[in-house]
């Protein structure tokens, strides 16, 4: 996919969507990836409901019919097909599923507690297990987010 | 659906797709629209790989279970897809017939 928008000057951005990772966030499923052209760029795709309903709606219009069948060779528009079928049968079983309360649909969506990983540290820094029964050191807690929280256990 | 990239700094562009217009380019379907935060015009060019790859998105389970969510989606577009359907297969046709045409003009 080329993006362009007038913030970029005269580059655009080109996505492989295919290497996209792809993740739920919330009330959005987020695409994530490098872009190789104009550079090796990061990126990051945000899309609601709404945006993949205007994907599917795009799919069947007029104008991708017109573009599928002037560029589109037939293999390649079966082979959609087949995303499109199991996408529909995706959505029927989890649909199914939840309405009769035997899929959980927000399985997927990121909790709101941080990780928290303890690093126990000397007063040099150097970073060793504390000993059983030794004196307490200094513990350093990284937040994620990178906020370190620094506590005198003694 | 909000864009970013590093190319864009600590900016992010938000763009309303259902506002979009679409049209069809040489080799690419078009979409474009403008930001309204920013009042910058987007265009996005989607090859015939990228929609093979938004269909792939789509059947993503994480995708699927997200779309189920709520309901009014599925049965209006299977709907539309029963139309479309027999729409590609014509047009399909038709164009396959006017290349075999001109190419016996050709010869």
């Amino acid at each position: 996919m080329r993006f362009w928008s007038e913030g970029l000057g005269k580059r655009d951005l080109v996505m492989e969507l295919s290497e996209a990772a792809l993740d739920r966030e919330g009330e959005a499923i987020v695409l994530t990836g490098t872009i190789h052209q104009p550079a090796e760029w990061a990126y990051k795709v945000t899309m609601e409901r709404g945006d993949w309903t205007t994907v599917l709606t795009t799919a069947t219009s007029a104008e991708a019919c017109t573009y599928l069948s002037r560029s589109v060779s037939v293999a390649r528009i079966l082979g959609m097909g087949l995303w499109v079928v199991k996408f529909i049968v995706l959505m029927s079983f989890y649909r199914l599923g939840s309405l009769l309360g035997l899929v959980d649909l927000d399985r997927d969506a990121e909790k709101p507690t941080p990780h928290v990983a303890t690093v126990k540290a000397t007063p040099h820094g150097a970073v060793k297990p504390t000993p059983p029964g030794g004196s307490a050191p200094t513990t350093l807690k990284a937040i994620a987010g990178g906020a370190v929280e620094r506590r005198n256990t003694a | 659906m909000i864009v970013w990239s590093k190319g864009l700094g600590k900016k992010s562009l938000p763009m309303e797709l259902d506002r979009a217009r679409l049209s069809v380019g040489d080799d690419h379907l078009l979409m474009d629209g403008d930001i309204e935060s920013v009042c910058w015009d987007y265009t996005m060019k989607l090859y015939p790989d990228d929609l093979g790859d938004f269909m792939k998105l789509l059947a993503h389970p994480k995708t699927a279970r997200f779309m189920a969510r709520k309901g009014g989606l599925l049965f209006p577009f299977v709907v539309r897809l029963v139309m479309f359907a027999p729409m590609l297969v014509l047009a399909l046709f038709k164009a396959r017939v006017l290349r075999t045409a001109a190419a016996e003009v050709k010869r």
